[in-house]
């Protein structure tokens, strides 16, 4: 029931983060021009984002009002559904220029995943907090927040160290705020800096908050690493069934940092019977 | 009279020039109509034009995206002979998958890291289009979910060598 309710709110907050913004809002700023552009844009969410009539219609939102961010993000959408950095740099940018506290994080983490721009994520993300001042909130899908995506940039840029520092920082700083995946990505870092001790310590960590199989078969390699046999086949096992049972990672759009497969399971099975 | 119909043969010519110049307005952005110049006459859509949708819509596990490790191991078997020059930036590429898996309307779209249109040389372009094509079966996702749908590979490359494959 918890894990029901859990999935509901964090349902709500992905469709609330992305949800249209409160027109009033200009209206008591005295902006009527965006006003009007923001109330024309509410058609927005009858059209399919890829319609070249949403698209027509988010440009006549920009002929009343061309500083109005949130038409230029759902332009910017559809081509980063389809994998084109032209077009959604292009559009992004004017978002973020227009409204840098709401669109900066989403410009992040859009680049880290769709595009492994880690670079311009970790730019975007020291942007953001010059200019927020306390938290600065979370991913375009809400999955992590943008201090532990920081880490995760890293970690995926190969620098180990300062990513394990960023991510432990964070969890030590905002205890409530420790996402689905946070405790495996930090392991998964440990691991690659060969200290397997700490790694178990992050994946029996992550095993109590999200028990899938990427933490089951990460914790199988430093078993393996540290010749502790009998539970290596035990998490291996694990690893296997949970898979099956599809209770993994999982993303419609993109294969994520550490996400596994059938495959890799049976690979790190057959390095073991080689070792 | 001569001069009136010479007058209406002219603006008849003038309407069908105008009619078969147009391209039809497309139904969704980043759509691939067919061009007979480039695409496979004999490939056809399950259920048509109007109901290609996009990969993510399919289910989780379509495309690359089934299993990638294998995906990945396929293009870098397929590429590691290929001596690509020294350049960096996106390449992605851009097509239809059927509901039997195949595919067509290759399309090929090519920007720098900063994601500023670029061009790569022909031979990069060219070798990675022609690895992708090389794939004669994609995954389509259950039976339930069996659809047309349009599915990209972008290859992230740095001086010469392909970092990333997504998504």
């Amino acid at each position: 029931m918890k894990t029901i309710f859990c999935l509901l709110l964090f349902g709500y907050s992905v469709c609330h983060l992305s949800s249209q913004p409160n027109c009033n809002v200009y209206l008591w700023e005295g902006d009527t021009i965006q006003y009007e552009a923001c109330k024309l844009s509410h058609n927005f969410k009858y059209i399919y984002q890829f319609e070249t009539r949403a698209i027509a219609l988010l440009d006549s939102c920009i002929s009343i009002c061309p500083y109005y961010a949130f038409a230029y993000y759902e332009k910017a959408v559809p081509f980063l559904k389809a994998g084109n950095p032209i077009e959604w740099d292009k559009n992004i940018n004017l978002a973020v220029k227009y409204d840098p506290i709401t669109y900066l994080g989403t410009r992040a983490s859009c680049r880290g995943k769709f595009f492994a721009d880690y670079d311009g994520a970790i730019r975007d993300i020291d942007s953001l907090s010059l200019i927020i001042n306390g938290d600065i909130g979370y991913t375009h899908d809400g999955t992590y927040h943008l201090e532990m995506y920081k880490g995760l940039c890293y970690k995926a840029k190969g620098d180990f160290q300062k990513s394990i520092e960023i991510i432990e920082r964070f969890i030590n700083s905002h205890p409530s705020d420790i996402g689905f995946y946070d405790f495996l990505h930090l392991g998964v870092a440990y691991q690659e800096t060969g200290n397997h001790n700490m790694a178990i310590k992050y994946f029996l960590k992550q095993q109590e908050v999200n028990d899938i199989a990427e933490n089951r078969f990460y914790i199988a390699k430093s078993y393996l690493h540290l010749k502790e046999l009998s539970n290596f086949h035990i998490s291996i096992k694990k690893a296997k069934e949970k898979i099956k049972q599809n209770q993994k990672m999982n993303n419609k759009y993109h294969v994520l940092e550490d996400e596994i497969f059938e495959q890799d399971v049976f690979k790190l099975q057959n390095d073991s019977m080689l070792k | 009279m001569k001069y009136g119909l010479l007058s209406i043969t002219v603006l008849i010519l003038a309407n069908i020039s105008c009619t078969t110049s147009q391209s039809p307005a497309l139904r969704w952005v980043e759509d691939i109509p067919f061009d007979p110049a480039v695409d496979n006459p004999n490939f056809e859509l399950c259920f048509g034009e109007d109901h290609a949708i996009q990969y993510y819509r399919v289910s989780n596990n379509t495309g690359s995206k089934h299993n990638k490790p294998k995906f990945v191991s396929f293009i870098e078997e397929q590429t590691k002979s290929i001596k690509f020059k020294n350049e960096s930036g996106y390449i992605r590429v851009r097509f239809i998958v059927n509901c039997k898996g195949e595919a067509d309307r290759f399309r090929i779209l090519e920007s720098s890291l900063d994601n500023k249109p670029k061009s790569f040389s022909k031979q990069t372009s060219e070798k990675l289009l022609k690895v992708i094509k090389a794939i004669d079966k994609w995954h389509t996702g259950n039976n339930m979910t069996k659809t047309d749908f349009y599915l990209y590979v972008l290859f992230k490359i740095v001086d010469g060598k392909i970092v990333k494959i997504l998504p």
